[in-house]
C-alpha cells in the first residue's frame, strides 16, 4: 500500500462530484466480477497458545530466548509471554496475531549511516526470509514484500537549526494476498531491524484460513464501489461550506479482503472496497481510511461503526 | 503508578454550523480513547478525566497564565490523551473542539507544560500537529513534561487504525519507552500515519553535537510503574529538541 497521490484531483473548479466518483472508479482496476469468500480458522485461548507454541519453537532455532523459560501472563485479549533479556511474546486470542519484541531501547544499535533504500530493504527481505515468514500461510496463498518503512532521529536548536539524522530501525511491512486478491488492513508481517542487523521486532498478523469456502459472491462493479466510497466519505464529512469533492485528496483506492485488527474474531474474509483519503483545508488536516462492502449479500457486511463513549462517563457542568 | 487523563473528539457538528471549520466526523475516536483507558484501567492506573465531544475544551491544554486552567486538566494527569482534527503554525499545535469554551480552536503557544509535578507525557491522535522541518516551534510547550507525541503530517482514522489506543497503552504498561510505545502503538505499517516524539535535551545530552541518544528521554523514559521514568527537565536548561520518527 505504497502512498502515492494518484493525482486524482484536477482543477479544482472543473472538478464535479460525477468526476471525482469516476476517477475513483478508474483507480479500481482488475476487480473480479466473483470472489471466493474464505472461511477462516477459529481460536480459544488455548488453540492461540498452540500457535504461540509453534512460533516459539521456530524462534528458538536461532534465538536461546526462546529455550529459557517464559513467564506467561493470560489476559483478556491476549497471552503475554515474558522472555529472558527484558524480551516479549505475545498472542491474540480473537485473531491468533503473534509479536516478538527484543526489548532494545529505541536510541540503541543504531545504524552507522542512513543506509539507501535498496540496502535496507536486502536486509529486511534477507532477515524475513531466515525467520521463514512464509510459512505462516496456506495454499494458493502469497506473502510478499509490500514496503519499507524507516524510524530516524535528529535534534533541532531554538532558531530551527536541525542536526542530520541518524537511522534508528528498519521495517519490512509484507502483504497477504489469497488466489492473487490481497487481505487489506495492518500489514500482513512485520520485521524490524536495528542497526546491526538485531532482530528488533517481528510479527505475523496473517489471518489463517480454514479448508472451508464460504461460496462465491457477485462482486459490485468499480463505478458501484467508488460512489458508496464517497458516500460515506460525504456522511463524515456533513454539511459544511465546501463539497467533500472539492476538498478531498485520494491517495489510494483498492479492492481486497479485509482483515479486522487484531483483537476482534472474525469468521470469514469479506471483499470490501478501501480507500486513503486526505482532507486539506486551510484550518484543519485530516486523514480517512474509508472502507465499504464489495457485494450486496448483507450477510457480508462487516460492522463499520466507531464505538460510543463508555456509559458510566459523567458530563461536564459547564460553569 | 499513573494517572491519566482523555479528551476525544469525534463529532464536528458544532463547529461545522458556526462555520469555524468544514472538518468531518470521526468514525474511531472512542474505539482508540476507549482501548487506551480501559488498558490503563485494567493495569491498575488511575483515571483523573475523560471527556468527550463538547465536553473537552480548549482551556484544558491551555496554561492557566494564558487564561486557561491546564493545571486542573492536561497538567494534572500524567498522561494526557487528546484526539481531534489537529494542524499546525509555524510547527506549533493547534487543536479543533466542538466546542467555544472560550475558543474553537487551542494554540500550542499558549502551552507550558508539566509545571507542576504532573504531565510528563501528552499524546495527540491528530493530523499535522508539527512539522519535521519545524519541530522548534514545540519549544515553548516543554515546562517540565517530558515527551510530546503527535503527527508530522496525517493521522488516519479507519477501521485499521482502530486499536490505536490499546496498543499504545499495550505497549506502555508492557514496559517500552513512551517514545517507542507511540511510534509503534499508531503505526500499522501499512496507512501513512507519520508519528513524532519529541522531547528536550540538557547540554550534557546534547554533547556538543556528539548526542547521547541513549540518555535522552526517547530512550529511557518509561510509564511509570513499568520502568526507568527520568526527571523533569529544567526548561532553562534545554539546549535542544530531539525528535524521532517513523516514515514510509
Amino acid at each position: 500500500m505504497k502512498s502515492s497521490n494518484l493525482n486524482l484531483k484536477p482543477t479544482l473548479s472543473l472538478m464535479t462530484e460525477k468526476d471525482f466518483i469516476q476517477k475513483l472508479a478508474d483507480t479500481l482496476k482488475n476487480v473480479p466480477a466473483t470472489v471466493a469468500v474464505p472461511s477462516l480458522r477459529q481460536y480459544s485461548p488455548a488453540l492461540a497458545q498452540g500457535r504461540a507454541d509453534r512460533f516459539s519453537r521456530l524462534m528458538a532455532k536461532t534465538d536461546a530466548r526462546f529455550v529459557s523459560r517464559k513467564d506467561m501472563l493470560v489476559q483478556p485479549h491476549r497471552t503475554l509471554y515474558r522472555l529472558a533479556q527484558n524480551a516479549r511474546m505475545e498472542v491474540h486470542h480473537a485473531s491468533g496475531d503473534l509479536r516478538f519484541v527484543a526489548g532494545l531501547n529505541p536510541m540503541e544499535s543504531l545504524f552507522a549511516k542512513v543506509e539507501t533504500r535498496e540496502v535496507l530493504t536486502r536486509n529486511v527481505e534477507a532477515a524475513a526470509s531466515k525467520l521463514d515468514i512464509r510459512q505462516w500461510i496456506g495454499k494458493n496463498e502469497e506473502l510478499p514484500f509490500e514496503r519499507l518503512w524507516q524510524i530516524k532521529a535528529a535534534s533541532v536548536d531554538q532558531k530551527g537549526q536541525a542536526s542530520d539524522p541518524v537511522l534508528c530501525r528498519a521495517i519490512g511491512a509484507y502483504r497477504h494476498h489469497i488466489a492473487k486478491i490481497p487481505v487489506l488492513g495492518a500489514a500482513s508481517a512485520v520485521v524490524k531491524l536495528a542497526g546491526n542487523g538485531e532482530l528488533d521486532a517481528f510479527s505475523v498478523s496473517v489471518r489463517e484460513t480454514s479448508d472451508q469456502l464460504l461460496g462465491t459472491e457477485r462482486v459490485l462493479r468499480a463505478d458501484a464501489g467508488a460512489k458508496q466510497l464517497y458516500a460515506q466519505l460525504a456522511s463524515l464529512m456533513g454539511k459544511s461550506k465546501s463539497a467533500p469533492f472539492e476538498m478531498a485528496t485520494p491517495q489510494w483506492v483498492r479492492f481486497g479482503y479485509l482483515a479486522q485488527s487484531r483483537r476482534q474474531a472474525q469468521r470469514v474474509l469479506v471483499p470490501v472496497f478501501m480507500a486513503a483519503i486526505d482532507i486539506k483545508t486551510e484550518n484543519e488536516q485530516q486523514g480517512y481510511i474509508v472502507t465499504v462492502p464489495a457485494t450486496s449479500n448483507p450477510s457480508l457486511l462487516p460492522s463499520l461503526r466507531g464505538a460510543d463513549i463508555p456509559a458510566d462517563l459523567e458530563r461536564r457542568i459547564r460553569k | 503508578m499513573a494517572t491519566f487523563g482523555i479528551e476525544a473528539i469525534r463529532h464536528f457538528g458544532h463547529a461545522r454550523a458556526a462555520g469555524i471549520s468544514t472538518a468531518g466526523d470521526l468514525t474511531y475516536t472512542f474505539n482508540r480513547s476507549n482501548g487506551f483507558r480501559s488498558k490503563l484501567l485494567g493495569s491498575g492506573h488511575t483515571q483523573r478525566f475523560y471527556y468527550a465531544d463538547t465536553d473537552c475544551w480548549e482551556t484544558d491544554l491551555r496554561d492557566n497564565d494564558q487564561g486557561g486552567s491546564d493545571r486542573s486538566f492536561a497538567d494534572n494527569a500524567d498522561i494526557f490523551w487528546i484526539e481531534t482534527h489537529g494542524n499546525n503554525v509555524n510547527g506549533s499545535p493547534r487543536l479543533l473542539y466542538d466546542t467555544a469554551q472560550t475558543q474553537w480552536r487551542t494554540f500550542a503557544t499558549q502551552w507550558q507544560l508539566g509545571e507542576g509535578t504532573d504531565a510528563e507525557w501528552i499524546m495527540a491522535y491528530s493530523c499535522h500537529t508539527t512539522e519535521r522541518n519545524k519541530v522548534g516551534g514545540l519549544w515553548n510547550i516543554f515546562a517540565g513534561l517530558h515527551i510530546y507525541c503527535g503527527a508530522y503530517d496525517n493521522m488516519y482514522d479507519g477501521i485499521t487504525t482502530d486499536e490505536c489506543g490499546e496498543d499504545v497503552a499495550d505497549n506502555l504498561t508492557d514496559g517500552d519507552t513512551v517514545a517507542e510505545s507511540w511510534i509503534d502503538g499508531v503505526s500499522d505499517w501499512a496507512v501513512d500515519n507519520h508519528p513524532i516524539v519529541v522531547c528536550p535535551a540538557n547540554a550534557a545530552v546534547y554533547n556538543n553535537g556528539n548526542i547521547r541518544w541513549d540518555q535522552s528521554y526517547l530512550n529511557r523514559d518509561h510509564f511509570w510503574g513499568h520502568g526507568t521514568v527520568l526527571p523533569d527537565p529544567v526548561p532553562s536548561q534545554t539546549v535542544r529538541l530531539l525528535y524521532r520518527w517513523s516514515e514510509g
